[in-house]
């Protein structure tokens, strides 16, 4: 695994720290935020490796998120993990179209 | 019977014995002579068929058993009595004179050899003893008839053969012998009666009747062989009738069944053959009958002797038993009720019995059995103790005259004295076998007697010391310069000596009469009065203590007296006068004052200087320490010409000189006022040693200089003491030395000098062939600021404090320093020091142990630095980012903590002063925060003096760096701490520690998720809130993934049909509910 700097982003704290938890020991630096715009907020001041993002939160969603970086030219690039328990057939396709990742 | 009468004490001849011939004398002999005769012709009657031998022959058994049973009985005479009496009757029975002196004679024969073997030099003749017996039976019935036959024989040669006479005579006599003779000498014996039971008058009539019927059976007819019918009776008798009803019965059977046999009785009848055969059959038959049942009854009554001698000696003893706890009884009523304590002892004082008394000790008397009476006597007077009890023991009879007085503890620590009475238990031989004492509690005796001592002494002291008192005080008073006075308890001064008018401007006559009040200082009355009171209270034995104040002269001049007053006691212990001398010390006390207020001054200069100090140094130190980090970084970097880096390192070599000159004050300051504490840890100095000059060797070498280290092999290992002022000695020792040194070598040596246990003394030398130190510069060295003169400093830099320094840490060290020079040839530095050996459960692990002092390549931990400085923080995280960590950077505590909040470090560098939220206050905030107690937090600080470096710790740092940071130390402190650290984290336990403190919060926010949806879903009919709607949310995304698949699977499907548009009712939450209830209940 790349040494790097992961931004995780969940509003249940357990979920977060478990993935904090499970992430920490290989090296990687690790973040927190628990919603959309503390997110963008962290992103801003220093640009991570990988963003694990769960689609659900208060104040700014995960896809708010996907909105906000793909707008911009630099972050745009992050690539993205979502975590997300909606299984929807529409929840894909959106997710499809901001091309995350996975 | 007879009695020869004998006289013990005279000497006993074996064959005349002592005899007194006297009227009953003489009469024995007469019976005997006719007894003699008696049986003689009784013999030849009954047994005359045979010729002239008579078959049967008691006279010399009868001659014999007297002989043995009397040993007073002189044998010559009982002989020639008999001899006499056989020669008369033989002549009267025709026979010729030759035949009866022949015949007698192989009588007297006979007896003479019985006599010589069975009675040798007048033993007597013990018949129960079975060697005796033996004896007799080979005499008497063998040898002695043998001799007697043989003769005999050869002189009746007329009516028979020669051996037939034999024969018949040697059976005559020896059975004759065997028969009548033991028996004669066993009856009613004494020696074989002695104990035999009494048997009754029944009893012994029914054992002579069974006798007397038996014998009339066997021997009063001739039909029967019924001889054998005699023995059992005759055992019978042996059993119940001792040896005298054997020895009888065997001698009544003897007559009887001779007699019978003779008129024509008995079972010899029916022996064919003579009556000479039938005789001698019928006497073997009693011989044998003889010897086997006496020595039965000997035996019996041996045993039966013996026990009862048992039985007696039991008897005896019991006795004595009874007596003796009967005696012991009486005294032990005695001791118990007496109020002194009786003891008894044995050897080393060892106690056997206490009587109750010894209470008074507050002992019990089974405390005091078992122990010595050496044990309960004080320390002091034991040894008097041991000595009274070995001359107690050695024998003599006490000595009266001595007062034996013990002081003994009690038990409740009260000492009481005790007097000792003993008296000697001997045994037999005289020997003390055992001590029993007295002791009497004479304390009060004691106390009195010291009391009279005291009184009388005191009674004659108390007359003398006033006189000489006074003597002595008027002799000082005159001749002293000093102002002597004496004054009542009201001040009023009594008397004066002519001294008052030098010091005070007043005459005698002026001074007498007033009050020391009325001339002392207003303002020093009420310390004047305070400590004669507390004079007062101190009582008559207060040494004299002196006291000054001012007083007022004559001329109005206010000047200082000391005085030395003594108060004088009256017997009742009241005071009764003061006597004072006073001396004037204006001058001296002027003096000390100046003195006194010279020093506060100079204590303030030398505060003020050493605060400037330290703060010009951190001010110098600050950007210095940036411009080292800095320069050292550009060092670093590749990208830098030839040219460009040689002056960067020009510039990180003078700002690392200048950097060491503002150590060095900074040390020397703190040395100075003495704030310099020696750590105490367990260290080696080889090692230290080594390690200075490995540092020294960059710079050794470019000089071409050698050089060498030897250690004393027997230099303890470890020692305990500060390695690091020790390096900072050599450093500066070893670096001047390399520095003085143009060629040739810096020898260092370590050598051990005597010691004390457990501490080592030793000596490091330093010898350098540089060039020397002139003679008389050599003491202006160690002090401070001197150089041998400025063209050094000028060539070879320096601050001139490097020694000063080293003598400071090495006078701290309580070691020596000293110095050797020849101009032009060398120096020789050397230091002495004395430290303790390091135990070796102090020691430090070998330093291959030591955790590496690089990070390991790929561990990239994430580091927080707080400084407000810019500069610094930025040197930081540069030194930091070289070994590839992460660094998070804040300007204040405050920040600081913010941070730590949300996010994880591995380590915190702290500043400790910055504005708005210093570091110890943050560090505490930071201690608050729940999962952040295992945060290692470094504090970096400029000063890092004890109190600072405590106050760190205090509030919840884990350690300290000193400021400036170098590019080192930063490393050090993250592998100390924080490496070891995520090594634990990466354990797969702590993993799992995680995740299982994880999974149990989990659990608990279920347990208050499945209340707060029970309680929405009865609410809230056919609506579901946003609320709720978040909640099974969240169950959905994090049930399984903590491993509760039917929970997840339950909220899932509720929401999926709620985001399809299907409002589920609170029948369909029923699964979920369950789930999860089943969840949080196993758990």
């Amino acid at each position: 695994m790349s040494r790097g700097y992961i931004l995780v982003v969940d509003d249940d704290v357990l979920l977060a720290e478990l993935a904090v938890a499970v992430l920490q020991p290989d090296g990687d630096e690790t973040r927190v935020a628990h919603d959309g715009r503390e997110a963008l907020r962290v992103i801003e001041k220093r640009v991570p490796d990988l963003v694990l993002l769960d689609a659900n939160m208060p104040v700014l969603d995960g896809f708010g998120v996907l909105v906000a970086l793909k707008a911009d030219p630099i972050l745009r690039r992050i690539p993205v993990i979502m975590l997300t328990a909606l299984r929807s057939e529409a929840d894909f396709a959106r997710a499809r179209e901001f091309k995350v990742e996975g | 019977m007879r009695n020869f009468n004998q006289d013990a004490s005279r000497p006993q001849t074996p064959w005349f014995g002592a005899m007194e011939i006297s009227a009953g004398t003489v009469a024995s002999a007469l019976c005997l002579a006719g007894l003699s005769a008696g049986v003689v012709f009784l013999s030849h009657q009954f047994t005359q068929d045979a010729g002239r031998v008579a078959s049967i022959w008691p006279l010399n058994a009868l001659l014999l058993a007297i002989i043995l049973r009397w040993p007073g009985a002189s044998p010559a005479v009982v002989i020639a009595i008999g001899a006499a009496s056989n020669v008369a009757v033989d002549l009267a029975m025709g026979d010729t004179v030759f035949n009866g002196l022949a015949l007698t004679l192989a009588n007297v024969v006979e007896m003479a050899v019985c006599i010589y073997f069975l009675r040798p030099k007048g033993a007597t003749f013990d018949i129960s003893r079975p060697h005796s017996l033996l004896r007799f039976v080979f005499i008497a019935g063998g040898i002695a008839p043998a001799a007697s036959a043989a003769i005999a024989a050869c002189v009746l040669t007329t009516k028979a053969t020669f051996l037939e006479t034999l024969g018949v005579w040697f059976a005559a006599d020896a059975l004759g012998m065997l028969i009548f003779t033991p028996a004669l000498l066993v009856v009613g014996s004494t020696r074989a009666e002695g104990v035999f039971p009494r048997r009754s008058f029944t009893e012994w009539g029914l054992g002579v009747a069974i006798l007397v019927t038996v014998l009339f059976a066997v021997f009063g007819q001739r039909s029967y062989p019924l001889l054998f019918l005699v023995y059992p009776v005759v055992i019978l008798a042996t059993f119940r009738g001792g040896l005298t009803a054997t020895a009888m019965s065997i001698l009544v059977t003897a007559c009887v069944a001779i007699w019978a046999s003779v008129v024509g009785y008995g079972p010899t009848q029916l022996i064919p053959g003579s009556e000479t055969d039938r005789v001698l059959v019928l006497q073997g038959f009693l011989a044998v009958m003889t010897l086997t049942s006496l020595p039965v009854a000997m035996a019996l009554a041996e045993r039966a002797r013996a026990s009862a001698s048992l039985r007696a000696a039991r008897e005896e003893a019991e006795r004595a038993g009874v007596e003796a706890r009967a005696s012991e009884n009486r005294y032990r009523a005695l001791a118990d009720y007496s109020t002194d304590i009786v003891v008894r002892l044995g050897k080393g004082g060892i106690i056997s019995y206490a009587s109750p008394a010894c209470g008074i000790l507050g002992i019990t008397p089974e405390q005091a059995v078992g122990r010595s009476t050496i044990d309960f006597a004080a320390p002091e007077d034991r040894a008097f103790a041991i000595k009274t009890l070995e001359d107690l023991f050695s024998g003599a009879e006490p000595d009266r005259s001595i007062r034996r007085e013990f002081r003994v503890p009690r038990t409740d620590g009260a000492v009481l004295w005790l007097e000792g009475n003993p008296s000697i238990i001997r045994d037999a031989d005289g020997a003390p076998v055992e001590v029993v004492t007295t002791y009497r509690d004479v304390t009060t005796r004691r106390q009195l007697e010291d009391e009279l001592r005291d009184a009388n002494l005191a009674a004659h002291t108390a007359t003398e010391a006033p006189r000489a008192s006074e003597h002595r005080f008027r002799a000082i008073a005159e001749t002293s310069r000093d102002m002597v006075a004496r004054m009542d308890m009201n001040g009023v001064i009594r008397f004066v000596s002519p001294s008052c008018e030098t010091v005070m401007g007043f005459s005698q006559e002026e001074m007498l009469g007033t009050t020391t009040m009325a001339h002392t200082h207003r303002e020093d009355l009420e310390d004047v009065e305070g400590f004669f009171a507390k004079l007062i209270s101190d009582g008559p034995n207060a040494p004299p203590r002196p006291y000054t104040f001012r007083a007022r002269r004559k001329d109005g001049r206010i000047i200082w007296l000391e005085g030395i007053p003594k108060i004088l006691f009256d017997e009742a212990g009241r005071p009764s006068e003061i006597q004072d001398s006073a001396r004037d010390v204006t001058a001296r006390k002027e003096l000390e004052q100046a003195l006194a207020e010279a020093r506060v001054a100079a204590e303030a200069a030398a505060e003020a200087k050493a605060e400037f100090l330290a703060n010009m140094s951190h001010e110098l130190r600050t950007p210095l320490n940036s411009i080292i980090g800095f320069t050292q970084l550009l060092a670093g970097s590749a990208a830098l010409p030839q040219a460009e880096r040689r002056h960067v390192d020009l510039v990180a070599m003078s700002s690392r000189s200048l950097l060491t000159v503002v150590n060095d004050i900074l040390d020397f300051s703190t040395l100075d006022e003495g704030r310099i504490r020696l750590e105490q840890r367990p260290f080696s100095v080889g090692e230290t040693i080594c390690r200075c000059v490995d540092s020294l060797t960059l710079q050794a070498d470019a000089k071409n200089l050698r050089l060498e280290t030897r250690l004393d092999e027997t230099l303890a290992p470890y020692l305990v003491g500060d390695d690091t002022r020790l390096t900072q000695i050599l450093l500066n020792l070893i670096g001047n030395a390399v520095k003085f040194t143009d060629q040739g070598s810096v020898a260092i040596s370590v050598h051990t000098l005597p010691s004390v246990r457990d501490y080592q003394a030793f000596r490091i030398t330093v010898r350098d062939t540089g060039i020397g130190i002139p003679r008389d510069r050599l003491d202006q060295l160690f002090v401070r600021f001197s150089q041998i003169d400025s063209s050094i400093n000028r060539r070879f830099g320096g601050s001139g404090l490097g020694l000063a320094i080293t003598k400071g840490l090495v006078d701290l060290m309580k070691g020596q320093i000293g110095v050797e020079s020849l101009l032009g040839e060398g120096t020789t530095f050397w230091v002495e020091l004395n430290l303790p050996i390091a135990r070796s459960t102090e020691i430090p692990r070998p330093l291959g142990d030591a955790p590496p002092a690089v990070v390991a390549p790929g561990k990239k931990l994430r580091v927080l630095v707080v400084d407000d400085v810019d500069l610094n923080r930025e040197l930081a995280a540069a030194f930091l980012a070289t070994s590839g960590h992460l660094v998070d950077l804040a300007s204040d505590g405050q920040e600081a903590t913010a941070l730590v909040q949300t996010q994880h470090y591995d380590i915190v560098f702290m500043d400790v002063q910055m504005p708005r939220m210093d570091g110890l206050t943050a560090t505490r905030l930071i201690r608050a925060i729940p999962n952040r107690s295992n945060l290692p937090i470094v504090a970096m600080t400029a000063q890092a003096l004890p109190d600072q470096i405590a106050a760190c710790r205090e509030a919840g740092m884990d350690d300290y760096l000193p400021k400036p940071i170098t590019a080192e130390s930063l490393p050090v402190m993250i592998t100390k701490w924080a490496q070891a650290r995520t090594d634990a984290k990466s354990d797969a336990s702590g993993q799992l520690d995680v995740m299982a403190s994880l999974r149990s919060r989990f659990l608990l926010r279920s347990r208050d998720d499945l209340q707060r949806m029970n309680e929405l879903v009865a609410s809230e009919e056919g609506v579901v809130s946003q609320e709720l709607f978040a909640l099974v949310h969240r169950f959905a995304g994090t049930a399984g993934t903590f491993g509760y698949v039917e929970a997840g699977q339950a909220a899932q499907v509720i929401e999926s049909a709620i985001s399809a548009g299907r409002a589920p009712d609170s029948q369909s939450f029923e699964p979920l509910l369950r789930a999860v209830e089943s969840m949080v209940r196993a758990a």
